[in-house]
């Protein structure tokens, strides 16, 4: 723990050496006297008022200290070992607003990953690529287990219609672009699969109003 | 007199110099102007080159699948569909056999529906050395026009036992011609490879 957080009146106890607390009573003066006070059985100590303060200072969330030097300065308190009901019952206090604060941390700094995961949340667009070009590879090199219609079913449902265009780019050239036979999705979709050939790069995907593909551009270099 | 004898001088020099560089000048445009062309010409080429040999090889891919006893009937049919698409309308495919010297033209879809429905338990057809004969050559009506030589391995056998096999080779025309066409409101010019009649140039075991 840090002890520069902790207020001298509190490090004063840390290490209550006799001859440095009375060396450091002198040079306190006045000022300090408001603090530490001499208890009835002859020990030294900080007077209720100021432990009060102090926790009503931990307890209050709008208090200028931090969350460290809350913490730091309930610990000094508590280790001081007040008997007193109203001290105790506000330490309790303190230790309950301490507790809430360190969750709200937590919360935040649990709820950070996915303010980061929503920074690096794909293009949904893109997201769409990876999945056709997953559904591709998968007719391509079939799994046992795995029925290569479902596949095809299910990549459709991405499409306006089975019909919709699919256009494969040969060659780009002098800025020209050199197209094969434009073809069908079900076509392409049914090419890999029977010929078990690797998929085309996409190289664009357009989609209708209602999100569905209505044209794929795919390139084969 | 005039005199018509030619005196060297240093202006004739600076003339001569001159006529050389821009003559230097000139060769060298015309020279990188037709590499150029002919650098433009053969990406074209060996693209087009390259896109016929893929149809030819998805070609026999198809006619594998066809063949498979382990092919559906509905999978076979479909594929038929898919190889058709990759020929010019009318075109034939020769067939010949290692037991009979003649050599029979059979329309596409009757020979692929011979070929799905032959009597055998297991048939294995492979296509392989797959290369031009006659190179792809652009003809006055803008068809490029070449002629591709395959091997075609047959296998056939019944239950364990391989009761033919022969290899053929054949010769297959290519039509390749630029084409337009409307795309989901977008003008699409793409290259359209169509394969013509399949010919058998020689068959052995």
């Amino acid at each position: 723990m840090q002890t520069n957080f902790i207020p001298m009146r509190y490090r004063l106890f840390l290490n209550p050496t006799p001859l440095l607390l009375a060396l450091l009573i002198t040079m306190l003066g006045c000022k300090s006297q408001q603090n530490v006070v001499k208890s009835k059985d002859g020990k030294l100590s900080v007077d209720k008022e100021t432990v009060i303060r102090d926790l009503n200072n931990i307890i209050d969330p709008e208090s200028e200290l931090t969350n460290e030097e809350k913490t730091a300065l309930l610990k000094a308190i508590k280790d001081h070992g007040f008997q007193d009901a109203q001290v105790d019952s506000l330490i309790i206090e303190a230790e309950n607003a301490l507790y809430a604060t360190a969750q709200n941390t937590t919360a935040t700094e649990y709820e950070e990953p996915a303010d980061a995961t929503v920074e690096d949340e794909k293009d949904p667009l893109v997201e769409l690529e990876d999945l056709l070009t997953d559904q591709f590879k998968a007719l391509a090199n079939p799994m046992p287990a795995v029925d290569s219609e479902d596949i095809i079913s299910e990549t459709l449902n991405y499409f306006e219609s089975n019909d919709s265009p699919v256009l494969i780019i040969l060659q780009k050239l002098d800025g020209k672009t050199f197209y094969d036979r434009p073809t069908t999705i079900e076509k392409y979709l049914y090419y890999l699969k029977d010929l078990k050939r690797e998929s085309h790069q996409i190289e664009e995907v357009n989609l209708n109003t209602n999100d569905k593909i209505n044209k794929l551009i795919l390139a084969s270099y | 007199m005039l005199n018509l004898r030619y005196t060297f001088t240093a202006g004739n020099f600076v003339s001569l110099v001159k006529l050389f560089g821009i003559l230097s000048i000139i060769l060298c445009y015309s020279h990188s102007h037709a590499q150029s062309g002919q650098q433009a010409r053969s990406v074209n080429e060996s693209m087009i080159d390259s896109l016929a040999l893929e149809k030819i090889k998805d070609l026999g891919e198809y006619i594998n699948v066809i063949g498979s006893k382990e092919t559906s009937f509905s999978t076979a049919n479909r594929v038929i569909n898919r190889a058709m698409e990759l020929f010019a309308e009318g075109s034939e495919i020769a067939v010949s056999s290692v037991n009979q010297k003649s050599i029979t033209n059979f329309p596409l879809r009757e020979y692929f529906e011979r070929l799905m429905a032959l009597n055998y338990d297991k048939v294995t057809i492979e296509w392989y050395d797959i290369h031009y004969i006659s190179n792809l050559e652009l003809l006055s009506n803008g068809v490029y026009v070449g002629v591709v030589t395959i091997y075609q391995r047959f296998e056939a056998e019944r239950g364990d036992k391989l009761v033919y096999k022969d290899t053929t080779k054949k010769d297959i025309t290519i039509f390749v011609k630029k084409k337009e066409i409307v795309v989901a409101g977008d003008h699409v010019d793409f290259w359209d490879v169509l394969l013509g009649d399949i010919m058998v140039s020689e068959t052995v075991l």
